[in-house]
């Protein structure tokens, strides 16, 4: 400090007296006004309240500040132990996605081609009446409904209880199936049970984090920067970022590591070998906590339609396992996988270290894959041999992708095999959902009829006729587009659309329903970590514009079902929560209280006694757990089972003709198809276009520089795009990445539509591309 | 009040409660004078100061310490033929007031976290020759993922039109005539007051006029607003 406090004072003091009584002058003098007070007010006159952040699926708090009726500002909530305080780009600008210009405030129904304004009245009129009369001509198996992980929970729950309760068929699903489907798959093979075991408190705690094809930096930016954090206070904190993309996530890494797309398979079973083979396993955990069992091999990629596969899993003992990874030396696996043998005994020994606590993160990399549902099942394996698991900072953790992929899709279970306890197949999750509904057991079916893909491909072939799709854009999203768009457009199909803007799916609808969005009504959310989070109506939604739930409660009501839908516009909400409440009422799933989750920044289930459980699966945290420390009480063994899961190729290799792997994805300014963070205008000049990512290499071999246009090709499709060389990422040589936000630039058009046979998730992030100067 | 009731004060009042005032303002300058300064030295008053800081746990608090040493504590330090920044142009980059500035000049290729280059003039401040202008100073330096929230601009065409309307920008009031300003916007990410009120990157109609008294929230306190979740 080399300023003169002594003087500084007293100059200033001297200053203030001076000003002080020429301000107590002019304000004698007359025509020097003081200004008025209402311009004074600053922030004086706004209010804060609190909701979860409408994107992705961390569900940040936020506080947005309410002025005549309007969301007017933005700050996280310091209260909120998500994110204490901190946001991301959108979360900051997102209350901006509610007043764009085009915002949809009137129903709309098609006649001669084009969408024109009717009364909410007649439009609900005509979905009642559509519905009923498919159901008529064609059967109950002839209607679906298709939602989505940004339903709030109550929304989830009536379109649960109006598809299977009151009309009886199983035609539901949500586009969690593309996001989190392989998630649900794992969690459940391995411990039988969905949804992490840890939380994000784990951060705070662990030593080293590996993340699996997870560019956490653009993604899950909160979460990103609370392990930034943890690593600035701990320099020992090690951030492994092990990818087919070096992006920023790449960079703020101790270490980062490319393997060539699909080898991850191989990559974690070498670290299992080695882990093994160097006798480091905790076989003490092993020996008390763990079986081991074995799946299905060589079971295809549901490219056909009427694809069926159901895996079966067999025990074995941990010298099978041995002799399974004998496969999986680091020096075989290192020849394929493009990592390097030093490389991966690293990682086996950073996972290995008993000193170290260890956690994996992993989000679209690992889900959307043709072999989502074991790579899911492999990072558990690493996890479980040695022990690091349901402890603070032992965690693997799975992230999720949207606001309420966990709180409405896979706890409510809006899919199409799923009650909201249990699985439609189960008798006595059939007859406690029936018991709660109050409807016969027999009307609810048995059978598990589509996933998302083979709904879209039976609504292609006409074996369903009638569609209704709620708070989510398939007509961006659905891999091989053409085909899902021209099937629902053909001749007697009846597609009805709740949205708050006009997409490319309003523009396959016949009738179009107007949503209010967000804190434009009451409702919850269920982030990753199981907290479920509830925000105040604190707006009025614009024109007609009305809950997605209250849509189908009008539609259900209409069709004779009102009976089940007792309640009102203002205490929906509640109520449903309390019946919602009754399907989860056990110590391993029971939920907080409406009171409570009013008067907190979400509470995180299993919610006994007045507590929230922030560690599952061991005695010490958790109140379901019996013992004095684990107790994996999702199997009847109570233990988790390692299922070992082999390697297996991609369904699209690249060849001469179509030499590159096309892997898409998102962008940190872009929440998805882009249809709310498109209007936002900050993010929208950030990042107006689509683009394709070329690795420099293969511009320089192709002559390519930034905005040169390419046409990329599929044997699906064709898009022209502008290059960007590493403007933001880059992939590796023979790969492109491109954004799938930009709805002019339907990367979809190209993907391939195989999925995962167990859990049916598509993989977006491998398919087979060529490039061509235009 | 209305004109009309000050036209019914007469001259000689205004006059002899101008001198009443002066007389006050002088006798408290002198004797506070009197008790803060003479048997301080420099040095103590410095220890002093710094200990404050390290005591009080407030991170507000602890902001506005941790930057003494930093250029813009000292408003001399100002180059008139830089470019300026006016409050048009400060709140031109912002959705809100509290909003995270979008970032207006150009940006070399991205691939990085980029918290050490965007620091590199971000942190400290500094006269940049390249946009002739002095670089503003982040009021949140420990946070290094500086394109979570800020986003350069390719163009400024909208997607859609929007019927977004920014509140009226926040202004300071002094409730007393000569009171203190009140701070009228939220400090959460902006604890460090001097990285936006002093220094030759501030904008000019924001500027302290003592940025060498670091305790702002001696003087100034946060306007809060009349309903915060959480809080009441």
């Amino acid at each position: 400090m080399d300023f003169d406090t002594t003087i500084g004072r007293r100059e200033f003091i001297k200053n203030l007296a001076i000003s002080s009584a020429i301000i107590a002058a002019k304000a004698m003098i007359p025509g020097v006004l003081f200004a008025n007070e209402a311009d004074f007010k600053g922030l004086g006159d706004l209010d804060w309240n609190k909701t979860p952040c409408r994107f992705c699926g961390v569900g940040c708090g936020l506080l947005v500040a309410i002025k005549d009726g309007k969301a007017v500002a933005v700050k996280g909530d310091p209260q909120s132990p998500v994110n204490k305080g901190l946001c991301c780009v959108k979360g900051y600008h997102s209350i901006q996605s509610l007043y764009a210009k085009d915002r949809l405030k009137s129903a709309q129904i098609r006649k001669n081609g084009k969408l024109v304004n009717v009364p909410l009245k007649e439009a609900l009129d005509l979905v009642a009446s559509k519905m009923q009369e498919t159901i008529k001509k064609h059967g109950k198996d002839s209607v679906s409904m298709y939602g989505s992980g940004q339903w709030t929970i109550p929304d989830g729950y009536i379109a649960s209880k109006f598809m299977k309760g009151a009309i009886g068929t199983n035609n539901l699903e949500a586009n969690a199936r593309l996001c989190m489907a392989s998630a649900v798959t794992g969690f459940i093979s391995t411990f039988g049970l969905d949804e992490p075991m840890g939380c994000y408190e784990d951060i705070d705690y662990a030593d080293v984090f590996v993340l699996w094809g997870n560019n956490m930096a653009e993604m899950h930016p909160v979460l990103f920067s609370r392990i930034l954090d943890r690593k600035a206070k701990n320099r020992k904190v090690k951030i492994i970022d092990l990818a087919t993309r070096t992006t920023r996530t790449s960079y703020a890494s101790d270490k980062s590591m490319l393997f060539v797309p699909q080898t991850d398979l191989a990559i974690a079973n070498a670290i299992c070998y080695e882990i093994l083979n160097s006798g480091k396993a905790n076989f003490d955990f092993l020996k008390k906590h763990v079986s081991y069992k074995k799946g299905k091999t060589n079971i295809g990629y549901g490219l056909e339609d009427g694809f069926k596969f159901k895996d079966k899993l067999e025990g074995i003992d941990l010298d099978a396992v041995k002799k399974f990874l004998e496969d999986y030396t680091p020096e075989k696996v290192s020849k394929y996988c493009g990592v390097s043998v030093k490389d991966i005994r690293y990682l086996a020994s950073l996972y290995s270290d008993p000193k170290l606590k260890v956690m994996s993160l992993w989000c679209m990399g690992v889900n959307q894959h043709t072999r989502g549902t074991w790579m899911n099942n492999l990072i558990y394996n690493i996890h479980l041999l040695v022990g690091k698991i349901s402890t603070p900072g032992n965690s693997p953790f799975s992230l999720t992708g949207q606001p309420s992929a966990c709180g409405t899709v896979r706890e409510v279970g809006t899919l199409t095999h799923k009650l909201p306890y249990g699985v439609v197949m189960s008798e006595k999750a059939r007859e406690k959902a029936a018991k709660i509904w109050q409807v016969p057991v027999s009307k609810i079916p048995s059978k598990p009829t589509h996933h998302t893909v083979s709904m879209f491909r039976a609504l292609d072939r006409g074996d369903i006729k009638f569609m209704w799709i709620q708070v989510t854009n398939p007509m961006v999203t659905m891999p091989k587009l053409k085909r899902y768009r021209d099937g629902a457009n053909k001749e007697d199909r009846f597609i009805v659309v709740s949205d708050i803007y006009p997409t490319p799916t309003t523009e396959i609808a016949d009738v179009v329903l107007p949503s209010a969005l967000w804190f434009e009504r009451e409702g919850m959310f269920g982030n990753s970590e199981r907290r479920t989070q509830h925000f105040n109506q604190l707006v009025q939604p614009p024109g007609q514009a009305m809950s997605d739930g209250l849509q189908i409660m009008e539609v259900a009501k209409r069709m004779g079902h009102g009976a089940m839908f007792p309640w009102t516009k203002e205490n929906y909400i509640e109520k449903i929560w309390s019946e919602y409440s009754q399907f989860h009422a056990n110590d391993k799933h029971s939920m907080a209280p409406y009171e409570v989750l009013k008067e907190n920044p979400g509470m995180r289930w299993p919610y006994v006694k007045g507590k929230e459980t922030r560690w599952r699966f061991h005695a010490k945290y958790d109140p379901a757990a019996k013992g004095d420390s684990y107790d994996f009480y999702g199997k009847p063994d109570h233990r988790a089972w390692l299922i070992i899961r082999p390697f297996e190729m991609a369904p699209e290799p690249p060849n001469k003709k179509y030499p590159f792997l096309l892997c898409t994805g998102r962008v940190i300014e872009h929440w998805h198809t882009g249809s709310m963070t498109r209007r936002i205008p900050a993010l929208h000049q950030a990042v107006p276009e689509g683009y394709v990512e070329v690795n420099p290499i293969d511009a320089k071999e192709l002559g390519i520089v930034n905005n040169t246009k390419l046409k990329l090709s599929s044997r699906r499709g064709s898009i022209v795009l502008k290059a960007l060389i590493d403007g933001r990422a880059r992939p590796q040589p023979g790969e492109l990445f491109v954004p799938f936000f930009d709805e002019s630039l339907l990367i979809n058009e190209l993907t391939l539509d195989a999925f995962c046979p167990i859990s049916k998730q598509p993989d977006y992030k491998k398919c087979a591309v060529k490039i061509e100067k235009v | 009040m209305s004109k009309n009731k000050l036209e019914k004060i007469s001259f000689p009042m205004i006059f002899i409660f101008s001198l009443l005032m002066m007389t006050f303002v002088y006798v408290q300058v002198e004797v506070f004078d009197h008790f803060s300064t003479k048997d301080l030295d420099k040095k103590e008053t410095q220890k002093e100061v710094k200990e404050w800081g390290k005591i009080d746990d407030i991170k507000a608090a602890k902001q506005m310490y941790q930057y003494l040493d930093r250029p813009m504590h000292d408003n001399n330090f100002i180059d008139k033929t830089a470019r300026q920044r006016t409050l048009e142009s400060f709140y031109e980059l912002r959705a809100y007031d509290g909003a995270p500035p979008v970032i207006p000049h150009p940006v070399e290729a991205s691939l990085t976290l980029t918290g050490d280059s965007c620091l590199a003039c971000h942190e400290n401040g500094g006269f940049v020759p390249k946009f002739n202008a002095y670089a503003p100073v982040v009021p949140h330096p420990e946070k290094k993922s500086c394109r979570q929230c800020h986003n350069p601009r390719d163009g400024k065409r909208l997607f859609k039109n929007t019927n977004w309307k920014k509140n009226s920008n926040p202004r300071g009031v002094n409730h007393l005539p000569g009171s203190p300003l009140t701070i009228p916007h939220s400090i959460q990410m902006r604890e460090n007051c001097l990285s936006c009120h002093s220094g030759p990157a501030a904008v000019l109609e924001i500027r302290t006029t003592h940025p060498e008294r670091t305790n702002c929230l001696q003087c100034h306190v946060e306007i809060k607003s009349k309903k915060i979740w959480g809080e009441n």
